[in-house]
């Protein structure tokens, strides 16, 4: 393309990396020539150093309020800071978590389960055994209970008044 | 203040509690509960249906009425009282603990006379029931129950 003459078509990329020194000596030569021909492109190249020179101005400005120094000296302590003992027990204790909260959960609902589905054990003895017995009674009986071997001790009373037996057994 | 602290701490756990404990277990727990059984209509005491459900196995009765419930804490050789139906009274006299029973002496009086004396070994948690004497339409039943 020839940059002598000013044309729709300048190339206004080439005027770019002209302004950012990024142009061979031949290239460099072509649009110097080419700027000093064309009004455009001079006004754009010109336009482009004003916003590239306030650019890197800002950049400076901004950058000497950093310490770069310091700023890095914390970034290399942060990442080298090992956490504190009690923060390695919390994150052991959140992990073993994981492992021990069903585990008790199933050990909880296996101890009701067998709690309460468990039939309870039929005694293998009576509830109570009649050493002796004595009295103004007729007669005594002495029963268990088929279920739990519960003791019954039934007595039949003397009748104050005639002497006879009054008590009777239902069974 | 602080050695006066932990002298407190043991006293209280090595002296208190066992102190405690040793003196709960040889008080024995009795509950007796005085039942009027017969053959009038149907009744079923809401407070006896364990012990009706025991009962029925053995007795033919259709009306099981509590009359009343009375709780005693006694030590070995204290003789406790229930008042029952008909002027008698039941004295019971724990005599102490063997082979996982106790062992209670039980005297029924009637006018002060003693018309019936057992003497039992219960099984701890364990209730025997003692019936027989006649009362209105039907007949008392006292449930005895024992844990130590």
């Amino acid at each position: 393309m020839d940059l002598n003459k000013p044309t729709a078509t300048c190339d206004r990329g080439l005027l770019n990396r002209y302004l950012d020194g990024e142009l061979e000596h031949n290239e460099i030569k072509t649009i110097q020539d080419h700027v000093a021909l064309c009004e455009d492109c001079l006004e754009v190249l010109k336009r482009n150093r004003l916003f590239a020179g306030a650019l890197k101005s800002a950049v400076a400005r901004e950058q000497s309020g950093i310490n770069f120094d310091a700023l890095a000296t914390r970034v290399l302590m942060r990442r080298n800071r090992r956490p504190s003992d009690w923060k390695i027990r919390l994150l052991e204790r959140v992990r073993l978590k994981r492992f021990y909260i069903p585990a008790v959960s199933f050990a909880t609902a296996m101890i009701l389960f067998f709690v309460v589905y468990t039939p309870e054990s039929v005694p293998t003895s009576p509830s109570a055994i009649i050493t002796s017995f004595s009295g103004e009674i007729s007669s005594v009986t002495i029963m268990e209970t088929p279920n739990n071997r519960q003791t019954i001790l039934w007595f039949n009373e003397i009748s104050a008044d005639n002497g006879k037996a009054h008590g009777s057994q239902n069974s | 203040m602080a050695a006066r602290t932990a002298n407190l701490f043991v006293f209280f756990f090595f002296v208190f509690i066992p102190a405690t404990i040793l003196q709960a277990e040889s008080q024995v727990r009795i509950e007796v509960k005085t039942v009027l059984a017969s053959q009038e209509a149907k009744y079923h005491d809401p407070q006896l249906s364990n012990l009706i459900n025991e009962l029925q196995s053995v007795f033919r009765y259709t009306s099981y009425r509590l009359l009343s419930q009375n709780r005693l804490s006694l030590a070995t050789g204290q003789t406790g009282m229930v008042r029952l139906p008909g002027r008698r009274v039941l004295k019971i006299t724990p005599a102490g603990v063997r082979g996982g029973r106790a062992e209670l002496r039980l005297a029924i009086l009637k006018n002060k006379n003693a018309v019936f004396q057992t003497v039992i070994r219960l099984r701890n948690q364990s209730s025997i029931t003692v019936g027989g004497p006649k009362h209105q339409k039907g007949y008392l039943l006292f449930n005895i129950f024992a844990s130590y």
